[in-house]
C-alpha cells in the first residue's frame, strides 16, 4: 500500500513538474532490458497521462485500506498491485518501441492477474480473466506488428527517430501502421467491437483494481492513438480520423445505451466507460480530421476536449468504481434490482456516488460538463466547412454527443433512482452500515474534485492545452482564452463556469426560499401510493429492469432482448396455472454475432486439428512433402 | 370535472356501494393519499347507510362509518340529475 502511494507521488511530482515547466524528463539504460536497452523519455502529452495515473492510483491504494476483498489481500496481488499501478505510471513515459511493449504487456499480465483475485470466490471470475486475457494479447500483439513495421521501415526502435521519419514513410506502411495501433489500442481503451472484455471484466475485478482499470489503465489506449496518430506519424489522411470517430461514434452510442439497460451496478459503469471512451475517440477523431484539413486552432481544441475528458472521465469514474465496491461490501448485492435506501445507511458514500454520478451525466455545475461543451463546440465550429468528410462526421458527431447524453442521463436516474433511494429491496441492502473513513474518502476526495475542477476548470486547463500542443507538435497561439471563464478565441462559444455554478446556487437558494414561504400550515406524511393494497413491500417498488422496459423496447432490434415464459399448468384442469417464471436477459450483441461464431470457429478448427496428428507415420511424411512443396512454390 | 388516474391528484373521492371488509383498508388508504383539501361524496343508499347490505356478513359498514363523508347522495339508485346537480353544486360551477 505504501510502495503504490509513494510510486504515485513520485509520478505524480514529475509529472507536475513536466507539465508546468514543459521540460521532458529522461532516464536511459542499456542494463535493464537486453539488446533493447530502456529508455523512458516523459513529455507533456504522457506527464498528463500519468499524473492521472498517480492520482487515480493514490485513491485506489488508499480505498484498499478499508477493502474486505478476500483475493486482493493474497501474497500474489499484494505484489502485483504495486507493479500495476507502476506500469500504469511508466507506460505513457516509454520512448522506444522496446520498451513500450515491454512496460504494455507487464501491464497488461499484472492487471490480468489482478483480474482474477477472486477466482476462488466465484466462478465468473475465471470466465471473465479468459475473455480479458485473450483480448488484452490479440491487442498486444496487433500493437508489435504495428510499431515493429514502423520500427522496421524507420530504420531503428526510438519514437524519436521514428516520429523523425515517420511523414515521410511510404503511406501503406503509414496506414497499415495506424489502422493496427487503431486496433490495438482500441482493444485496451473498451472501444466498440472490441470492447467485450470491459462489461466482463470490470464487475469482476475487486474494486480498486476495476477503479484503477477503468480510470487509467482504459486511458492508455487514447493515448496511443495520439502518440502513435499524432505525434509518431504527425497526422495523416481524413480517413484514418473518420476512422476514429467512426469507431468513437459507435462505442458512445452502443455503450451509453446498454449501461442505461444494464441492472448490474459494475457492468453498468463499465458501459459507460465504453461510452466516454467512445467520446473521447470522437474529440481525438475530431482534432485529427481538423488537422488534416488545415483548421489547426481546431485541431488543439478538440484535442484539449478529448484530453480534458480523459481527466475528468478518470476522476469521476473512478469515485464511481470506488463508490459501487463500497456499496458491494456494505450491502453484498451489486445488482441494482436488490438495493435502495441507501441514501439514508450510508450517508456517506450515498451522496458520493451521487455527486460522481452526476458528473457522469454532464450536469453544471460539474466537471463532466465543461469536457463535453468543449467537445460540442470544437465539433459545431467545424461547420460550416469546404471539406466534404467535415461537412459529413461533425453534424453526425454532434448527434452522437447529443445521444449517447440523453441515455446516460437515463442511466444515471437509474443508478441514483433505484440503487440510492426508495425503499431497501433486498436484506443485504436494509442492514447495511457505512464503510470505513478510507473507502468513502477516497471516492469522495475524486468526487470533491469533479466539483472543484467543473466551477474552476482552469486549475487543470493549462497543463491539458500544454500536453494537446505537444502531440500535435504545434506552437501555434492559444486557441482558448482562460481565466474564469473558457472562450474560443475567433469563435462565438463561452463559459463561465464559476459564474454558471454561483448562478445555480442562487437559483436553488431562491427555489428553496420560495417554497419555504408557499408552505402554510403543517406538512401531512401519507404512506407513498401503491394503488391502495393491503399489504405492500419493498418488492413492489419500481426497479430497474422496470425503468429500462421502454428504452429495451425502443431500441428493440439493436438489443434483442430474449424473453422466457415458463408456465406451469394444474393438472386437473389447462386453465388453472400453477406457476409462472419470467426470465429476461440482455446479452452483447457484438458477442453474440461476432465472437460466438469467432469462439466456435476456432473450437471446430482445434477439433479438426487434433485429428491431423493420428500417429501414421505415413500421413506424417505426406505433411512433410505437402509442407516442401509448398515452401518451393512460394519461394520460385 | 376530470377524472384523475391516481388520488394524488384528485380534489375528492366518489365512493359507491357498501364498504366490504376486503375494500375497507384500500378506501382508507385511498383517502389518505388525496391531499387535502379534499371533499368524499358518497353515492346511492348502499353508499349511504348500506340499503339492501344492511346486516350481510361480508359488509364493514356504509363509506361513512370508514371515512367521513362530507356529502351523500340518495335514492336507490339515484337519478342522474341529482348527482349531476349535487357534484355540479360541489364543483361550484
Amino acid at each position: 500500500m505504501a510502495l503504490t502511494f509513494v510510486a504515485c507521488l513520485l509520478g505524480f511530482l514529475v509529472a507536475a513538474r513536466v507539465l508546468s515547466g514543459g521540460v521532458p524528463a529522461t532516464f536511459h539504460t542499456a542494463r535493464l532490458l537486453p539488446l533493447l536497452g530502456f529508455s523512458l523519455r516523459l513529455d507533456r502529452l504522457g506527464a498528463l497521462f500519468v499524473a492521472v495515473a498517480a492520482g487515480v492510483g493514490a485513491c485506489a491504494s488508499v480505498f484498499r485500506l478499508g477493502y474486505r476483498g478476500h483475493g486482493l489481500a493474497s501474497r500474489t496481488a499484494s505484489f502485483v498491485f504495486p507493479l500495476f499501478v507502476t506500469m500504469l505510471l511508466l507506460v505513457p513515459a516509454a520512448s522506444s518501441v522496446g520498451t513500450f511493449l515491454f512496460l504494455w504487456e507487464l501491464m497488461a499480465v499484472s492487471s490480468l492477474l489482478l483480474v482474477l483475485a477472486d477466482h476462488r470466490q466465484r466462478d465468473e471470475v475465471q470466465r471473465a480473466a479468459q475473455w480479458y486475457g485473450v483480448m488484452t494479447q490479440f491487442g498486444a500483439v496487433v500493437l508489435l506488428l504495428s510499431l515493429v513495421l514502423l520500427a522496421t521501415h524507420a530504420g531503428g526502435q526510438s519514437f524519436a527517430l521514428i516520429s523523425a521519419r515517420g511523414p515521410h514513410l511510404a503511406p501503406w506502411v503509414r496506414s497499415v501502421a495506424f489502422v493496427l495501433a487503431v486496433v490495438g489500442f482500441g482493444s485496451k481503451a473498451g472501444a466498440v467491437p472490441l470492447h467485450v472484455w470491459l462489461p466482463r471484466a470490470h464487475p469482476e475485478a475487486p474494486g480498486p483494481v476495476s477503479a484503477l482499470m477503468s480510470a487509467a489503465m482504459v486511458n492508455l489506449g487514447v493515448y496511443g492513438i495520439v502518440r502513435v496518430g499524432d505525434t509518431i506519424l504527425g497526422g495523416g489522411p481524413p480517413w484514418w480520423w473518420l476512422l476514429v470517430m467512426a469507431i468513437g461514434g459507435l462505442s458512445a452510442v452502443f455503450g451509453s445505451l446498454h449501461s442505461s439497460t444494464s441492472t448490474d451496478l459494475k457492468r453498468l459503469l463499465a458501459y459507460s466507460t465504453t461510452d466516454n471512451v467512445g467520446l473521447i475517440f470522437l474529440g481525438v477523431g475530431a482534432s485529427g480530421l481538423f488537422a488534416s484539413t488545415g483548421h489547426h486552432a481546431l485541431a488543439v481544441v478538440a484535442l484539449v476536449a478529448a484530453l480534458l475528458h480523459v481527466v475528468f472521465h478518470s476522476i469521476f469514474k473512478c469515485s464511481l468504481f470506488l463508490s459501487a465496491s463500497s456499496i458491494q461490501q456494505a450491502t453484498g448485492e451489486r445488482d441494482l434490482d436488490q438495493l435502495g435506501g441507501l441514501m439514508t445507511r450510508l450517508p456517506r458514500s450515498g451522496p458520493v456516488f451521487v455527486i460522481a454520478a452526476l458528473t457522469l451525466a454532464a450536469l453544471p455545475p460539474m466537471c463532466g460538463f465543461v469536457s463535453e461543451w468543449l467537445l460540442l463546440q470544437s465539433m459545431l465550429h467545424g461547420l460550416p466547412s469546404a471539406s466534404v468528410p467535415l461537412e459529413v462526421a461533425m453534424p453526425l458527431g454532434v448527434t452522437v454527443l447529443a445521444l449517447a447524453g440523453g441515455l446516460t442521463a437515463a442511466t444515471v436516474v437509474k443508478a441514483v433512482g433505484v440503487g440510492l433511494l426508495g425503499q431497501p429491496r433486498s436484506e443485504g441492502a436494509a442492514g447495511s452500515a457505512e464503510v470505513p473513513v478510507t473507502m468513502w474518502g477516497a471516492a469522495g476526495l475524486m468526487a470533491l474534485l469533479c466539483a472543484v475542477f467543473g466551477v474552476a476548470p482552469f486549475l487543470v486547463l493549462p497543463a491539458v492545452v500544454g500536453a494537446a500542443r505537444s502531440g500535435l507538435g504545434y506552437g501555434a497561439a492559444h486557441p482558448l482564452a482562460q481565466g474564469w471563464s473558457i472562450g474560443l478565441a475567433g469563435g462565438h462559444g463561452l463559459l463561465a463556469p464559476g459564474l454558471l455554478a454561483a448562478g445555480l446556487v442562487v437559483a436553488a437558494a431562491g427555489a428553496a426560499g420560495l417554497r419555504r414561504i408557499g408552505q402554510r400550515g403543517t406538512v401531512r406524511r401519507a404512506e407513498a401510493w401503491g394503488c391502495g393494497r393491503q399489504v405492500q413491500t419493498a418488492r413492489m417498488q419500481y426497479t430497474a429492469t422496470s425503468f429500462a422496459e421502454p428504452l429495451v423496447r425502443v431500441f428493440d432490434d439493436v438489443l434483442a432482448p430474449a424473453h422466457d415464459l415458463d408456465v406451469s399448468h394444474s393438472a386437473e384442469s389447462h386453465y388453472y396455472v400453477e406457476s409462472a417464471a419470467f426470465h429476461t436477459a440482455l446479452d452483447d450483441a457484438f458477442e453474440r454475432h461476432g465472437y460466438r461464431p469467432l469462439s466456435e470457429g476456432l473450437s471446430w478448427w482445434g477439433r479438426l486439428a487434433r485429428r491431423m496428428p493420428n500417429g501414421s507415420v505415413h500421413r506424417y511424411l505426406g505433411f512433410g512433402l505437402v509442407a516442401l512443396v509448398v515452401v518451393l512454390v512460394v519461394v520460385a | 370535472m376530470r377524472l384523475e388516474a391516481s388520488p394524488r391528484h384528485a380534489d375528492g373521492l366518489l365512493v359507491t356501494g357498501p364498504v366490504t371488509h376486503n375494500m375497507a383498508v384500500p378506501l382508507r388508504k385511498t383517502y389518505e393519499a388525496v391531499p387535502e383539501p379534499r371533499v368524499v361524496i358518497s353515492v346511492g343508499d348502499c353508499a349511504c347507510d348500506r340499503g339492501v347490505f344492511r346486516g350481510a356478513y361480508g359488509v364493514a359498514g356504509a363509506v361513512s362509518d370508514i371515512v367521513p363523508v362530507d356529502v351523500e347522495i340518495r335514492g336507490c339508485p339515484p337519478d342522474p340529475e341529482t348527482i349531476i346537480s349535487v357534484l355540479r353544486r360541489v364543483a361550484g360551477r
